[in-house]
């Protein structure tokens, strides 16, 4: 029942969101985003995320505030041209590549684990071998600066080029004088 | 800047460098790191640079000897690399290997070389930062208004 629920507000979100790309009057399109906006907004309330609800409330009402105050100001209808005949190879070339990406993702997901089946070879070795190889208790700085330290060198390498080649831009010394 | 704020940076900055030293000390015990309590010395060194202008921040630290020191935490960060290279460790040779010996867990000498390096990460981050915004920054303080960098 909760399944169906949600799955029917997932439609109804794809079809408004289709509705405002589609739709001609510049008002209705936005009324179609905010049926994607408040639906959003009630999934994320039945996945018991409510503070990311509140973000998404508030965001919304603030954008849709602000897009009908644009149209009030601009034009109400769209304006743009449909389709044309030319456009229609890149169309097919996209829809192509899109079933061939689907085609090899579909065969690189079976590879992958179980939804849910704990994937954590190397982790667990290092969470198992902290304290009795290195001794630091914090898990984390361990595996930064022990298990990973080339990492952490390079970035620390990264900063100071960095750091390096803003003195080198902003120095005083040694510079051309431009006429 | 304005008087209230000089005044109360003058009471807060003591308090973050404290802060900061401490998460770069016992960041192989406690929750932290030598990036996240160098990025803290950095911020201290910041806001004082911000309230009180950049000739006034160059007095304590200077600049340019700012960006030396974490080169030079840089390059120590390098040679304690290579010192893994000697095999103090019987059976381990390589780079970056944790020679030193573990001690026991919680305590503040524990870890090998986990506490060198987050030191040295932390010297060069807070350095280092404070030099790249020293160099940005174009706010001269009070007396020197113009604004060439």
């Amino acid at each position: 029942m909760f399944a169906i629920l949600l799955v029917s507000i997932l439609i109804f979100v794809l079809i408004m969101a289709a509705l405002a790309v589609q739709i001609r009057d510049l008002m209705s399109s936005v009324m179609a985003l905010a049926g994607v906006g408040f639906g959003l907004a009630i999934v994320f309330l039945f996945l018991s995320a409510p503070e990311v609800m509140t973000a998404q409330l508030v965001l919304e009402v603030i954008t849709y505030v602000i897009m009908i105050s644009v149209v009030y100001k601009t034009s109400k209808l769209d304006k743009t041209r449909k389709y044309s005949v030319r456009e229609i190879s890149p169309a097919a070339a996209m829809f192509f590549f899109a079933v061939v990406f689907i085609i090899f993702s579909i065969r690189g997901i079976k590879d992958l684990p179980i939804f849910g089946e704990p994937l954590m070879r190397a982790s667990s070795l290092q969470i198992a071998q902290t304290i009795s190889e290195i001794g630091a208790t914090n898990i984390v700085t361990a595996i930064l600066l022990d298990f990973r330290a080339w990492n952490t060198l390079m970035e620390a390498f990264v900063i100071i080029v960095m750091i390096v080649g803003v003195t080198v831009i902003l120095r005083k010394k040694g510079r051309k004088v431009e006429r | 800047m304005d008087k209230t704020i000089r005044i109360l940076t003058s009471y807060v900055i003591g308090l973050i460098l404290i802060f900061g030293f401490y998460v770069v000390i016992y960041g192989h015990i406690l929750p932290g790191e030598g990036f996240d309590g160098g990025m803290l010395i950095a911020s201290a060194f910041i806001l004082c640079m911000i309230v009180y202008g950049r000739d006034e921040a160059k007095k304590r630290v200077n600049i340019s000897s700012a960006l030396v020191v974490s080169a030079i935490a840089g390059l120590l960060l390098i040679v304690v690399g290579f010192l893994g290279l000697i095999g103090i460790r019987d059976g381990h040779q390589f780079f970056l290997d944790n020679f030193l010996p573990q001690g026991d867990p919680h305590y503040l000498f524990s870890g090998g070389i986990v506490p060198v390096l987050n030191v040295l990460l932390g010297v060069l981050v807070g350095f280092g930062f404070y030099a790249l915004f020293g160099y940005l920054v174009v706010w001269r303080g009070e007396r020197g208004t113009d604004a060439e960098p």
